[in-house]
This record gives C-alpha cells, sequence and structure tokens, in this order.
C-alpha cells in the first residue's frame, strides 16, 4: 500500500515536472532568472589586521611609565674594588745606633754586642689605618750601614711580619769595615713579602749587632750614628683588613674601568622592530644597574660614567694611543656618549656586602649601541670611575672583592621617524574564500557582478600617520608579501592622517577614517577562489605633534578593517 | 460520547414526527442527491464519504502542496541545472531571490490515501471506516536566514534564524465516522441538522523535525569582517519507517444544517484534534559556534560540527488542527456555490489560512463540472477544477489544483480522485 502510494506520487511528480523541465540550460536560467532585474550588494570580508607592539615579536617586553620598552641587554661587568692594589714604597723608620765614645777603648779583639729596636712603620701613615694585611707579593729591603773600622755582624728580627707559617721574619748580614773617614759600607736583607701578615701597629724592628773591637782610634769619631738602617717596601696586597681610611691610605682610592660586550643576538628581542628601527632614533632608552658589592668595606663609586665603544676585531676595547682611555662612540657633535651614574654629579655608594640600584636614561647610547649590532659590528658598553673602598670603619677587603654590575638596557619604543617613513611588519592573513568552481567564477565576472569597491577602515590609534598598502592573490601564499607576486591585486594606498599628540608624542584621541578604493571587476576573483592570501602593509610616518617623534604605548594599534564589496545581479531574464 | 449517541437516537425518534414538512419539487437541491450537495475538498476531510447514504466503498487519493517561491517550471529548471551538473551561483541567487521580499521561504503539504467502508443504518445513522494512510510536512526558512542571500549583507548584518523549520510526519490510520441526520427541524422546508463525530487511531510510520535555534538568542552577524554565529540544529527522527513506533488518537467533529429548499448549508468541521506518540525518535544536536575576524576559521567550524545524538525518546506530534467553515447554496438549478475557510487551530505543520470558492455546475445532475478559487494558502491565488460522475450506484471524483499561476507557473498544485461503488 504504501510503496504503491509512493510510486503513485512519485510517477504523479515527475511526469508534472518533466512537462514543466526548460527545453535547454539557458532556458533554466532565465526561468530562474524571471524576477524583476534587482541589485544586491554583498560584502565580502577582505582582510582584518590590527597593528600593535604584538606584532612585533619583542621578547621580554615591559611598560616603564606609559611606553612599551624591550630589554635588549642583560649582561654584568665586574669591577674590582681592591684588584691588584699596591702599596709601593712603604717607608720604614729610620734605625741609627750609636756607641758611647769610650766603648771603644778596650783592648782590641775584645767583642762588643748591642741590640736596638725600633717602630718600623711608625712613620708610614698610609698603614696606619690598617690592622693587619698579607701581601701577595712585594719585597721589603732593609739596607744597614756602617762606618765603623770594625766590621760588624748583625741581625734583624721584624717583629709584625710574619710568613705565611707564622714564623717573624729575620735576617742577618754582615757589614764591612768603613775605611774610618765618616762613610758607611753597607748591606741590604731583601725581604720577599709574599704570603707575609704585616700588621703595622705591632711592628717592631729589633736589630743586634756584634763586632770585634780593633782599638783604632779612628772610631771614636764615628761613634755616633755608627750603624744606621732604613728601607723600603714594596707590596701588593692579598688583603687588608682594619679601619681603612682612604684619607690616610690613597691607595683605596683607585680607577676603575670594566666592559661587557653586548652579543649580536642582543637586538634579537627587538623582534621585527629590529627591522623598523634601522631607520630611525631611538628616543627613550633606560639602563637599570644592580651594583652589587661583594667586598666588607663600603664603596663610593664616583664619577661613574657608562659609554659604549665598537670592540676591535679581537674582541678588545679600543683605546686612544695617547691618552689610553677608552674611544667611546660619539654623537652628532662628536662627543663621546657618556651616561654618568647616577648622574647628577652625585657619587654613588654601595654598602658593605650590599646592593644598590640605579636607572639611568641613556637613549644616545642605547640608540648607537643597538645600531652598531644591527650593522653587525661588535660592541660593549664600558663603565668607568673611581671606587674608593673604607669609610674609616672596620672593614675587610680582599683582592677577589669586587663590585658586580649588571646593566640591563631597555629600548623603548620611543622613536624619531624619518620624513620618509618606515615600514612596520607587514600582515598576511590566508582566508577562505567562496570556492566557486572556475564556471562559476566565470559567472560571476562575465553575468552577475555590476561593480565593486573596497573600503579600508581604519582606526588609527597609533602615534603616526598611516599608510596602508593592501595586496591579496588567490592561494595560499605563505607569508610572501602579496604585492609581489604576479597576478596580485594591489589596492592603491590608503593614508590615514596621525592622531593628535602631546608633546612628547603620545596619543590623545584614536583617528577614524574610512576610505574607499576603487577596484576592477576582475579583481574580485580571487575572493571567489577558494583561498586567497592578503598582505597588509604599513608604512608609518610622523605625525605634526610629535617634532617627528612618536611613542608607541600599550594601547597603541592601527585596526585595518578591509572589505570589498560587489553589486551583484539578479533577476531580469525575462 | 454516551451524550452524542442518545442525542442521536432522540433525533432519529423525533425526525419520524416531523417528515410531513415539505420540500418543493422545483428545488434545485433536490436535483442533487444530499451526499452529493456537498462541497468537494482538495483538502482533508474526515466525513467526505459517510455522508453518503448507501453501503458502498470508495478508494480515494489526494494531495495538496505549494510553497511562497518556485514555481514547477522553476523547480524542473533546478531539477535540469542540477541533473547536467550546470548548477551556477547566479542561479541559486536567483532562486533564493524568488522569495518574495521580506517573507521567509515556506512549503507545506498534506497527502492522504485509503479506503472508505460504510453505509447507513436507518435513516439517521451513517457509519463508515477509514483506512488510510497520511503523509503531513513543512517547512519554513525564516526571512532573516532567506535574506542573508536574498538582500545581502550590506545594509543589514545581523540576522536571525528564526523557527526555520523543516518537519515531516507519515501516518497509517484506521477511522471510524458516525454521521446522525437530525431531520427535519423547525423551518418551512424542513431544515436538516446532521452531527458527525469520529475517531481515528493513529499509527506513526515516519517522522523528522529539524529546528534551527540561535545559541542564548545571539543572532548571526556576517559583517564585512568578522561573523559571529551560534547556531544549533536539533534533528528529530525515526531511522526507519515502521509502524511499531508508538500510536495516537485523532478526534474530528462535524456540525451541519442544511435547508433542502434553497440548498443552503452551514457547516463547521473540527478535524485532527489529536496528536500521536512517535518512539524510538533519536535527538540530536548539531552545536555551530564560532566569531571570529580570522574567517578560515569558520569553515574550520563547520568542518568540525557535526552532529551529536542525545537520545532516543517517545515524541509527542499535535496533528495539524484544522477548524473549517463552509457554507453554500444554489444559485439555481444548475449552479451550486460553495465557500469553505480552513483555518489552522495549531498544532505541528501550520498551514496558512485558506479560502476555498467552489462553483459546481449541473447541466445535467449526475455529471458536476466544478471550477473553483483558492485563496490564501501558501502558494497564492489558485485556481481549482474538477469533475464528478455522481450516481446511486457509482461515484467518481476528480479534482485539481494550480496555486500561483496556472500549470508550469503554478507555485503550488492539488490533486484528487475519488472512486465509489455503492449498493
Amino acid at each position: 500500500m504504501r510503496n504503491t502510494l509512493v510510486c503513485l506520487v512519485t510517477a504523479a511528480v515527475a511526469l508534472t515536472l518533466g512537462a514543466c523541465e526548460p527545453a535547454s540550460l539557458t532556458d533554466a536560467r532565465n526561468q530562474l532568472g524571471r524576477s524583476p532585474a534587482d541589485t544586491t550588494r554583498y560584502l565580502l570580508p577582505l582582510t582584518r589586521d590590527t597593528f600593535d607592539v604584538t606584532d612585533l615579536e619583542l621578547v621580554g617586553d615591559t611598560i616603564i611609565g606609559d611606553l612599551v620598552a624591550v630589554r635588549v641587554a642583560s649582561e654584568t661587568a665586574r669591577f674590582p674594588v681592591l684588584g691588584d692594589i699596591q702599596i709601593d714604597t712603604v717607608a720604614v723608620s729610620a734605625l741609627s745606633i750609636s756607641f758611647p765614645p769610650g766603648v771603644f777603648q778596650v783592648p782590641a779583639g775584645t767583642g762588643l754586642d748591642t741590640t736596638a729596636s725600633y717602630p718600623a712603620l711608625a712613620d708610614e701613615p698610609r698603614l696606619q689605618g690598617i690592622d693587619s694585611l698579607r701581601a701577595r707579593s712585594g719585597t721589603l729591603h732593609l739596607t744597614t750601614g756602617n762606618r765603623l773600622v770594625e766590621a760588624v755582624d748583625y741581625t734583624v728580627t721584624l717583629a709584625g711580619f710574619r710568613s705565611a707559617t707564622g714564623a717573624t721574619l729575620t735576617g742577618s748580614g754582615t757589614l764591612p769595615a768603613a775605611p774610618g773617614d765618616g762613610s758607611y759600607t753597607t748591606d741590604v736583607l731583601t725581604f720577599d713579602l709574599a704570603g707575609v701578615t704585616i700588621v703595622p701597629g705591632a711592628t717592631s724592628f729589633t736589630v743586634t749587632v756584634s763586632m770585634v773591637v780593633s782599638g783604632s782610634p779612628l772610631n771614636a769619631a764615628n761613634a755616633a750614628n755608627a750603624i744606621v738602617q732604613g728601607g723600603t717596601a714594596d707590596l701588593v696586597v692579598e688583603w687588608l683588613r682594619g679601619l681603612l681610611d682612604p684619607q690616610a691610605t690613597p691607595e683605596l682610592t683607585r680607577a676603575v674601568e670594566g666592559h661587557v660586550e653586548i652579543p649580536v643576538g642582543a637586538v634579537d628581542a627587538l623582534g621585527k622592530f629590529k627591522d623598523v628601527i634601522r631607520d630611525v632614533t631611538i628616543e627613550s632608552a633606560f639602563g637599570r644597574l644592580r651594583f652589587q658589592n661583594g667586598s666588607g668595606a663600603p664603596v663610593d663609586l664616583s664619577g661613574f660614567t657608562l659609554g659604549v665603544v665598537q670592540l676591535t676585531p679581537t674582541g678588545s676595547v679600543p683605546r686612544d694611543p695617547v691618552t689610553g682611555e677608552p674611544v667611546y662612540e660619539t654623537d652628532d657633535l662628536g662627543s663621546p656618549i657618556l651616561v654618568p651614574v647616577p648622574g647628577g654629579g652625585q657619587s654613588l655608594v654601595v654598602g658593605r656586602n650590599a646592593q644598590a640600584s640605579v636607572d639611568v636614561e641613556m637613549p644616545a647610547l642605547v640608540d648607537r649601541m643597538v645600531h652598531l649590532l644591527l650593522d653587525g659590528h661588535r660592541a660593549a658598553i664600558v663603565g668607568a670611575g673611581t671606587a674608593t673602598a673604607g669609610d674609616g670603619q672596620q672593614s675587610y677587603l680582599r683582592y677577589t672583592d669586587s663590585v658586580a654590575v649588571a646593566v640591563d638596557a631597555f629600548v623603548g619604543l620611543d622613536v624619531t621617524l624619518p620624513p620618509e617613513g618606515v615600514d612596520y611588519p607587514p600582515q598576511n592573513e590566508i582566508n577562505d574564500g567562496l570556492d566557486l568552481g572556475p564556471d562559476d567564477i566565470a559567472d560571476v565576472l562575465d553575468n552577475l557582478l555590476v561593480g565593486a569597491y573596497a573600503t579600508a577602515e581604519v582606526i588609527n590609534d597609533t602615534p603616526y600617520e598611516l599608510e596602508v598598502v593592501i595586496a591579496y592573490v588567490a592561494g595560499d601564499a605563505g607569508a610572501a608579501d602579496v604585492s609581489m607576486l604576479p597576478g596580485a591585486v594591489v589596492l592603491a594606498p590608503v593614508h590615514v592622517a596621525a592622531p593628535q599628540l602631546t608633546s612628547d608624542g603620545r596619543v590623545i584621541a584614536p583617528v577614524v577614517d574610512t576610505v574607499e578604493v576603487a577596484v576592477a571587476p576582475a579583481d574580485v576573483e580571487p575572493l571567489l577562489t577558494t583561498t586567497y592570501t592578503t598582505t597588509v602593509k604599513p608604512r608609518f610616518f610622523a605625525g605634526g605633534g610629535g617634532n617627528g617623534r612618536a611613542a608607541f604605548g600599550p594601547e597603541s594599534r592601527a585596526v585595518v578593517r578591509a572589505t570589498v564589496v560587489v553589486d551583484i545581479k539578479k533577476g531580469g531574464a525575462q | 460520547m454516551r451524550r452524542t449517541a442518545l442525542v442521536a437516537i432522540l433525533g432519529a425518534t423525533l425526525a419520524g414526527s416531523a417528515v410531513a414538512q415539505a420540500v418543493p419539487d422545483a428545488s434545485p437541491a433536490t436535483r442533487v442527491p444530499a451526499a452529493f450537495r456537498r462541497a468537494p475538498q482538495l483538502r482533508i476531510d474526515p466525513f467526505r464519504h459517510v455522508l453518503v447514504p448507501h453501503w458502498g466503498f470508495v478508494l480515494e487519493g489526494g494531495g495538496i502542496a505549494a510553497n511562497n517561491a518556485l514555481n514547477l517550471s522553476d523547480i524542473g529548471a533546478l531539477i535540469l541545472l542540477n541533473d547536467s551538473s550546470a548548477m551556477l551561483t547566479s542561479d541559486l541567487l536567483n532562486t533564493v531571490n524568488l522569495v518574495p521580499a521580506g517573507n521567509p521561504a515556506t512549503g507545506d503539504g498534506q497527502g492522504e490515501g485509503g479506503l472508505y467502508v460504510g453505509g447507513p443504518f436507518g435513516e439517521h445513522v451513517s457509519a463508515g471506516i477509514t483506512l488510510q494512510g497520511r503523509a503531513y510536512g513543512s517547512y519554513l526558512v525564516d526571512r532573516d536566514a532567506v535574506a542573508m542571500l536574498r538582500d545581502g549583507n550590506s545594509v543589514q548584518q545581523s540576522f536571525d534564524v528564526g523557527s526555520t523549520t523543516g518537519q515531516g510526519l507519515g501516518t497509517a490510520e484506521l477511522g471510524a465516522h458516525i454521521l446522525v441526520r437530525l431531520e427535519p427541524i423547525g423551518s418551512q422546508d424542513g431544515a436538516r441538522f446532521s452531527l458527525g463525530f469520529g475517531g481515528r487511531y493513529v499509527r506513526p510510520v515516519a517522522y523528522a523535525r529539524e529546528v534551527t535555534t540561535l545559541q542564548d538568542n545571539a543572532p548571526i552577524l556576517i559583517s564585512g569582517d568578522s561573523v559571529a554565529a551560534a547556531v544549533s540544529l536539533d534533528a528529530e527522527y525515526t531511522p526507519d519507517m515502521t509502524t511499531n513506533g508508538g500510536s495516537g488518537f485523532a478526534a474530528d467533529l462535524l456540525v451541519r444544517v442544511e435547508w433542502p429548499t434553497s440548498g443552503l448549508y452551514l457547516e463547521a468541521l473540527a478535524a485532527n484534534l489529536g496528536k500521536v506518540t512517535v518512539n524510538d525518535v533519536e535527538r540530536r544536536t548539531l552545536a555551530f559556534s564560532v566569531a571570529s575576524t580570522d574567517l578560515s576559521e569558520i569553515s574550520d567550524s563547520l568542518d568540525a560540527a557535526d552532529f551529536v545524538v542525545q537520545d532516543t525518546v517517545p515524541v509527542d506530534v499535535s496533528l495539524p488542527r484544522i477548524l473549517r467553515l463552509s457554507a453554500g447554496a444554489f444559485a439555481n438549478r444548475y449552479l451550486q456555490l460553495d465557500v469553505s475557510a480552513s483555518l489552522p487551530m495549531g498544532g505541528a505543520f501550520d498551514i496558512p489560512v485558506a479560502v476555498d470558492i467552489w462553483s459546481t455546475w449541473r447541466f445535467t445532475p449526475i455529471l458536476p463540472l466544478r471550477l473553483g478559487l483558492v485563496l490564501g494558502g501558501t502558494g497564492g491565488i489558485g485556481y481549482t477544477a474538477g469533475f464528478g460522475v455522481e450516481t446511486r450506484r457509482f461515484y467518481f471524483g476528480a479534482l485539481g489544483g494550480s496555486f500561483g499561476g496556472l500549470f508550469e507557473n503554478a507555485k503550488g498544485v492539488a490533486g484528487r480522485f475519488e472512486l465509489g461503488v455503492f449498493f
């Protein structure tokens, strides 16, 4: 029953429709197009791109103030506080031994001994504030003189000077007999101070002399100051301890210099902004300097500056052959680009085993450094100044102690553009088209398409004037610049004015503009295919409000919405 | 039911004392047996045959279907283009453009076929049994959804899928209908009052329904640079055609009063009062959600979307309830005029109001020719025609209709045949 009914209905429908079937495809199309002629407008999305800092693929970007910034370098330089501090020409106090005249009026062959002690370092103020020190190296030269006509044996005990084993240094020698005319014969004892611990306050040299009296009458005239002793020492300090007073010990104040190479790859953190930055001048850059004093003495950094140098091919800091100073990169006026730290003529005191942090603005330095790196040069940041250790309080310094300076250099996206503008990294979008077959595409282009144009709405919340070029091509072009491909449709550039800016280049209010761009009917074809690729290329120009300078904030963006508007003919076939 | 039967018996008893009221012999209505004086219908009419006061059977079949956009030539053109694999975008756009502006795309249809067996029980009661198959179907594509293609997205970019629905139901039915003639009653020629009632046991054979809804009532946005849509397609259907998938009951009622002299009659018919429970209905949902400015994500989302079977449950389907008000009279001895308005009273498969106007020409009483008009409905103004052979022993009727235009310009068609033999 059911099947019979279905068959009957199917037959009836087939019969009816068969009778109504047009004779040809043309007739069929005319039949469907029997409605009155009409035009319908469709909006075909072309692209929608938002350009903001995320497109720059920055690495480690941050917000400083209202500015987007990128840390392009994070390197640490070390400045030895003590280093190879050297105390030269340490003066040993003079010793003079005199004999009473009658002491020689004894039978010849009589032995004569005497002993004298003296505070050997009492006259060396540089060591007075030092409780103790150990020398890494150095020598002490003790010169002993004799104007007696007898040869004199002598022994010197250097109380306050202890060897690495704890033994008090001693030395002995023989002073030749003098001619008796008042002149001295001398003997020099040399002590190696390497590893010797010196306690200046407890230093006392004891000299013991012995001789055999000859009975010469000449000794009577030479008995006064018959034996004299003095000396000097030069030493390199391994450590020192005490109430370190730079005023008393000038050696605690020394020039320091260090450099750290910024790897070429550091600018990779700028992502695609690296391409932009070649043509611009960086107006905002910051250095965040963190000082870590690893010594037991406070360090006062004064006159400390940062500069940038182009390293030699071997990685050395280039130096002026005359002055020996680093050859710093210079600004447009030829002056070295030097950034005082902390600036304002101030010095920076880093407490013992303490940290200190300083932020400095250094746009010129970073701009130069980045451009050096972008040009493939080796660049280094050089820090130089004067470090003074000690404050008169108990301190302890080792030659290995240093102040480490970690330099984080941030590039702010605050630039001055050249008059010709700069290209922003283009964006590609791969879109699904209407997926029409070849016949359909031909049908649309030949029969249906009445007209077309493109609209581009641009919301410009960047501080720049914008020029946007939109191009599209059928197929998946990947990341290639579509405008360079054969068969690409390149729309006329869209110009959008810059927003009003504050004096330092910040956007006051975004600009929204809509521009219509003519599109030839044949240019619609890529949109009808399965896939099409668009490339949107913005080019930024300086707006009028910032004197060529503008800054990217976290909210800065340009939104480009492009739509192709097509008018499609319908009906009107009959 | 018991009360109705009591009224019928009382009426039959009273009728015997009232037959003395006279009907003029020249009355045109007397030329036509009462059973055939009722207006023909291209639509469902459960009491069609039980009015025949003779034992016999009738084979019948018919259907009516219409839409508001495509005529037969359009459909033929689409078939030709599709069969030739030559369908172009312009053809589809032109097809959508045929939907009247500002309207949804709609279509509906009903069909039936079966066998009636019945006859009178005495002078005042007739009863019959019908064994039929019926099918109902309708679709509606919301005007917003149509507008997306028809009117483009330059002016309107927010679209609602509204109540976009497609549904169909096939049933096998066994019905019993009784007509009680209460005649004559207080008028000069003894107006004849008839009361009919009946019921049908309905077994669903197949059922399908798909409804598109917007998630969270968020409209579809199609702008020049982005698309946002969250659409759910809820489908219910019986995977297999079966007669074991549930049951239901439908009641039909008829009230008719007729004045024999003029042939004037007034009639009210209520049909399909009931619902059917369809068992083993598989419910599936396809959810498509996308909000993107990257249009390639849209196709990805569509590719990923798939129907998810929710459950298999019994579903109650209300049959399309109809209230039909009819009236007719003889203009002269040759011409009978009838008019009926079929009003939807809810239920599934909504059918718009339709008014059928018939003129029946009886130059020979047993060979009526019928011409008519249909106003309203889905397809627009329709033209109907038919003829019949109406004798004591034999009955044949054929009706046809063309809506929204004639023949190949028709947006809807209807047809019915009836073949009866009476003893």
